[in-house]
């Protein structure tokens, strides 16, 4: 069964993600920011880190290079509703950083689900 | 005689006078003084022949009476002293001659005892007699003759004395006339002169010197008063550019005013327009972040609803029911966050028809069918500097928005594209445009149209017709935003139950679009002196086509009225070298009117503004008669080309 850890700072969407990810039948870590997500990944390497962008204390950004820097093989897939930047000036830095998918939220349920299952 | 005279120079008129005057006086001399002179002389001489007679008389008296004749010739020879004495006769009674010296042969005319002296001058003499009594009653008488040699030389030389006086006076008040004349005219002709030059020739420069106390101090008085007006006019013309100036310095300052005013309102509407753009950016940029999240919690959680409950379930229903709204919040929220992010897209050269295409490949296949759509790209179009994704919205947005108009109905999309190449340095009606190459994007409905005040708020944003709920009010704004950030403009017509047209400008990628003229090419003279018939039943669009055309010094006619028209090229329809008709009028459309007044005169160009086109096929045009179309919105540049040539046509036919 393949692990997902989801960054976000939303209780919400984190809850909303990890009821679809494990309904879909995949074992869900959760983690407010980057900070805590990069610790737990550490602990304990999922097979797919999902995580949004812009967060309070260790943002997105930060955290997929972090990540991509000490574990070069991981899957990321980045989400981002936009902020001062638009949701795509975000999601393009991530794909300059080698972020395996980007989405815009929100996301479509199917096409969140198809892009995992692609990436396991 | 006296025309002649007030002809002649003051100098001339002062010599004639002078001449005439003394022309007289000498006439004067010549002939009255040698009489007068004559007169005295012969009265001298009569007196010593009298007296000399008297004389004698008494000698000859008593030597009769003595009769001593000796006495007699001794007076005789006393007498023939006198060498003007030529005779002496003494004659008796009987008048045989007694006694003579020089005898002459005298006829006396009166002889008798009772004569005293008497002369009378006869054969160059003069002759004086007198008869001498004696006291028997017998009488001589005594005849006396005189030279006459010695007075009439005198009287000669009298004679021509006063003629060579009078001659030489003459002369001398001739020229003294002539010194005279001089001494008055020429200050006068140097007056004449002076100011002829400052009349003339406006010379003021020219002011003459003379100094003179007598009357001719008139010049004097003259140069003073030129130098007077010199003055003078040197103040006017101080005066004259002072306030020239200051009416120019006014009219710039009202001119600047006037600028700074308009300067001003077009500000605040830019300032009004970017703090609107500004709040949604920073709505749209802060909310953003949290909206998706929470639109995502709801439609996330609703689609695990739906795939937990079975479709039959009430519940199903509604969780779609959700799931579409949501949808619908979404899109709104990526349409405010494109209108708020225009500026900051990615831009290059892109091929605009392939754009095109696909924004009208895919409005085909989201429009519903009984919308036609016709399209016509020009494949040559060339390319311009922009965010394909722009350009792709913009299309969708003004397709999505002709398919509104028309919604009711069936009806006509038109797309195309074309190149549209202004040769002309700056179009006064439309100062976005400058000399060069634009490629043209129409997008025409024959959907409901709008009203004025509609047209005139389309591009402010969140400005919609929509029921609330259905529009953003973002769509045309976003357009006029990515239109006007690539330097192009966009022109709207409409016309309520007919439809609506934009024409957009995008300048051509490469093209220098800042006005200047890269080559040297001449461009087309596109004044002329015809005489144009304007039918519109827009006041408005009337007066700014009068204006234009009269610019270019043409002879205007407009009408508002089509039937009013009509009537108007009936009553005189040489009147007219052109109609310029519109299409869409009560009463009459342009198509009719063209017709009747081609049938009343055949080879009248008539022009047709429409702003519809799809409505105009080639054929109905060449039926109609009509020459040209003119899209509306009317481009004044396209309009001023295509009259030209439509009336230079006219000429070479």
């Amino acid at each position: 069964m393949s692990r997902i850890l989801v960054i976000d700072d939303e209780p919400q969407v984190r809850g909303m993600l990890k009821e679809i990810l494990e309904d879909e039948g995949y074992e869900v870590t959760e983690a407010e920011n980057g900070e805590v997500g990069l610790n737990l990944y550490k602990e304990n390497p999922s097979d797919i880190v999902i995580t949004d962008i812009i967060m309070p204390g260790k943002e997105g950004i930060a955290t997929i290079r972090e990540l991509k820097r000490e574990f070069p093989h991981v899957k990321i897939i980045a989400m981002s509703g936009g902020g001062r930047l638009g949701a795509n000036d975000y999601l393009m830095m991530a794909k300059g950083f080698g972020v395996e998918r980007i989405f815009k939220k929100p996301v479509a349920y199917d096409e969140l689900v198809t892009a995992i299952a692609e990436l396991t | 005689m006296t025309q002649l005279f007030k002809n002649l120079s003051i100098k001339v008129k002062i010599i004639t006078i002078f001449a005439l005057v003394i022309s007289l006086a000498c006439i004067f001399i010549v002939t009255y003084f040698p009489v007068m002179q004559k007169k005295q002389v012969a009265g001298a001489l009569r007196n010593k022949a009298e007296s000399t007679l008297n004389m004698l008389a008494a000698g000859v008296s008593f030597a009769f009476g003595e009769t001593d004749y000796e006495v007699v010739n001794r007076l005789f020879s006393l007498a023939k002293n006198d060498s003007s004495i030529t005779y002496i006769v003494i004659l008796d009674e009987a008048g045989n001659q007694q006694i003579a010296f020089n005898p002459q042969k005298i006829v006396i005319p009166v002889i008798n005892s009772q004569i005293a002296h008497k002369t009378f001058e006869d054969k160059g003499m003069l002759h004086t007699y007198t008869a001498i009594d004696f006291e028997d009653a017998d009488y001589i008488i005594l005849i006396m003759g005189f030279s006459l040699e010695d007075r009439d030389k005198q009287i000669a030389s009298i004679r021509w004395t006063g003629f060579a006086v009078s001659i030489a006076i003459f002369f001398v008040c001739f020229v003294l006339s002539i010194y005279l004349s001089k001494l008055i005219t020429n200050p006068i002709q140097r007056v004449i002169k002076t100011i002829n030059q400052i009349g003339r020739k406006g010379d003021y420069q020219q002011i003459i010197g003379t100094r003179s106390n007598d009357e001719v101090a008139l010049i004097e008085a003259f140069t003073s008063m030129v130098a007077n007006l010199e003055d003078a006019k040197k103040d006017l013309i101080l005066t004259n550019q002072v306030l020239e100036k200051r009416a120019k310095d006014l009219e710039e300052e009202v001119q600047e005013r006037r600028r700074a005013e308009n300067e001003k309102e077009k500000l605040e509407a830019q300032l009004r327009q970017s703090q609107k753009m500004q709040a949604i950016g920073t709505l749209a940029g802060g909310v953003a972040h949290d909206f998706n999240n929470i639109l995502w919690v709801i439609m996330g959680n609703t689609e695990i609803g739906l795939r937990k409950t079975p479709k039959d379930s009430p519940v199903h229903s509604k969780l779609q029911e959700i799931l579409t709204a949501s949808n619908r919040a979404k899109n709104l929220v990526d349409q405010i966050l494109d209108f708020s992010r225009q500026d900051e897209q990615e831009r290059s050269a892109v091929q605009i028809h392939i754009i095109a295409k696909e924004a009208v490949k895919m409005l085909e296949s989201t429009l519903p069918s009984i919308i036609e759509i016709h399209k016509n790209i020009d494949l040559n179009c060339g390319s311009v500097f922009a965010d394909p994704t722009q350009i792709h919205q913009m299309i969708l947005n003004l397709g999505t928005n002709a398919y509104h108009a028309m919604e009711d109905k069936n009806g006509i999309l038109e797309i195309s594209l074309n190149v549209f190449d202004v040769n002309s340095k700056a179009c006064e009606s439309c100062p976005e445009l400058h000399q060069g190459k634009y490629v043209e994007l129409t997008v025409s409905d024959s959907g409901c149209g709008m009203d004025k005040e509609t047209m005139e708020r389309i591009f402010e944003p969140f400005f919609t017709t929509k029921e609330v709920g259905e529009g953003t009010g973002l769509g045309l704004a976003t357009v006029h935003g990515i239109v006007k950030s690539m330097g192009g403009a966009i022109k709207v017509y409409s016309e309520i139950g007919e439809g609506t047209t934009f024409r957009i400008f995008l300048p051509q990628h490469g093209e220098e679009n800042s006005g200047k003229i890269e080559k040297q090419q001449e461009l087309p003279d596109l004044r002329g002196n015809e005489r144009i018939l304007i039918v519109d039943d827009e006041q408005q669009v009337v007066k700014m086509v009068q204006e234009m055309l009269e610019e270019l010094s043409y002879t205007v006619t407009t009408v508002t009225d089509s039937k009013a028209a009509l009537e108007r090229f009936a009553s005189n329809p040489d009147d007219f070298d052109l109609v310029i008709t519109d299409q869409t009028m009560p009463a009459m459309t342009g198509v009719e009117l063209a017709k009747q007044i081609i049938h009343i005169r055949p080879d009248i160009p008539i022009l047709l503004t429409t702003g519809f086109s799809k409505m105009m096929t080639e054929e109905r045009i060449k039926n109609s008669g009509i020459r040209e179309f003119i899209k509306k919105p009317i481009v004044y540049y396209e309009l001023e080309t295509i009259v030209r040539k439509v009336l230079d046509e006219k000429e070479i036919k």
